[in-house]
């Protein structure tokens, strides 16, 4: 805060925060990995909360019988053959 | 044994679509020798929802803001089983009926934790109020269902946390970085105070530092290969 020379400290920490977020799109400091499991026939999965940049998804046997988790591609457009509760 | 399987994924809103192609064609034809009939848009009919339940099956791998540090992490409890929504507000379930109040989590209104392995739920937390076999956050959850609703993995839940909210706190962040951050908060100062000139400055600095930190974790120069329809 010195350097910037501010002493309204809650703004500033809001901005700092800010910063933290912003910074972490650019070049990913602090990184998690978290596992799901896959629901037969359900599409569609939340993300977690804390996310700020997805930098891979990986399934598990994805083109290999070794139980390997695998980046999986991204579709461009979606399937046509949309999701049971029809989504 | 494990069989292959092919998935892709899209985003929709804030869910992640996953598809699975559905290597099952008709007449007896092999992954090899598709049919005719199996491309083009007919092909596109091939994907599909998850044909199988698969425990642990997708892996999210991701960043997060560091606006908080996890003193210890020895100091974790994994006892919460479920979770649902009461008045809005996500509320945790030990159905060991551990008390999250007394020590060693010593949990009450105001006190933070920190949640890993717990899906959608993932990250920092504020306590509202803690007891016997339950923690009330201040986080929202809107599900309309009252019934309880178990974790798919169980989660670890870390009570010794240094929140970001005072000026003697320090940034989990590297030295070079903080720089970065310096920047990005002389900039929104300046947007405050209507110096759009110095605010374009300093947000300009904040994203060349920050992209040269993280280019120089690569070594030698990025190469760019285009084709001949690229103008």
């Amino acid at each position: 805060m010195e350097r910037v020379g501010v002493t309204d400290t809650n703004r500033a920490i809001a901005y700092i925060k800010d910063a933290l977020e912003e910074m972490n799109i650019i070049t990913e400091t602090h990184v998690a990995t978290e596992r799901f499991d896959i629901t037969k026939d359900q599409r569609f999965y939340d993300f977690p909360n804390d996310m700020i940049k997805v930098l891979d998804i990986r399934c598990k046997n994805q083109l290999n019988a070794d139980d390997e988790y695998r980046g999986i591609p991204r579709m461009i457009g979606e399937p046509v053959r949309k999701d049971a509760d029809g989504n | 044994m494990a069989t292959s399987k092919e998935y892709a994924y899209y985003i929709k809103g804030n869910k992640l679509a996953i598809v699975q192609k559905d290597w099952t064609f008709s007449g007896g034809q092999t992954i090899t020798q598709p049919g005719l009939n199996d491309v083009g848009q007919t092909g596109a009919l091939l994907w599909k929802s998850p044909k199988d339940s698969v425990a642990d099956g997708l892996e999210i791998q991701y960043a997060y803001s560091p606006s908080y540090f996890i003193n210890e992490t020895d100091k974790v409890d994994t006892q919460i089983d479920t979770y649902v929504s009461t008045g809005g507000l996500l509320k945790l379930i030990d159905n060991g009926d551990n008390d999250y109040s007394a020590s060693p989590e010593s949990l009450s209104d105001g006190s933070y934790i920190v949640l890993r392995s717990a899906g959608k739920w993932n990250g920092l937390h504020k306590v509202k109020a803690a007891g016997a076999g339950y923690i009330t956050l201040y986080t929202k959850c809107s599900d309309s269902s009252t019934v309880q609703q178990a974790f798919e993995e169980t989660p670890s839940l870390y009570y010794n946390i240094n929140q970001l909210d005072s000026e003697t706190d320090e940034l989990d962040i590297p030295r070079y970085l903080a720089n970065a951050v310096v920047y990005y908060v002389k900039a929104k100062y300046a947007e405050d105070a209507g110096e759009l000139e110095m605010r374009e400055f300093f947000m300009r600095e904040f994203r060349r530092t920050a992209e040269k930190y993280q280019s120089g974790k690569q070594m030698g120069s990025r190469i760019i290969q285009g084709f001949p329809l690229i103008r």
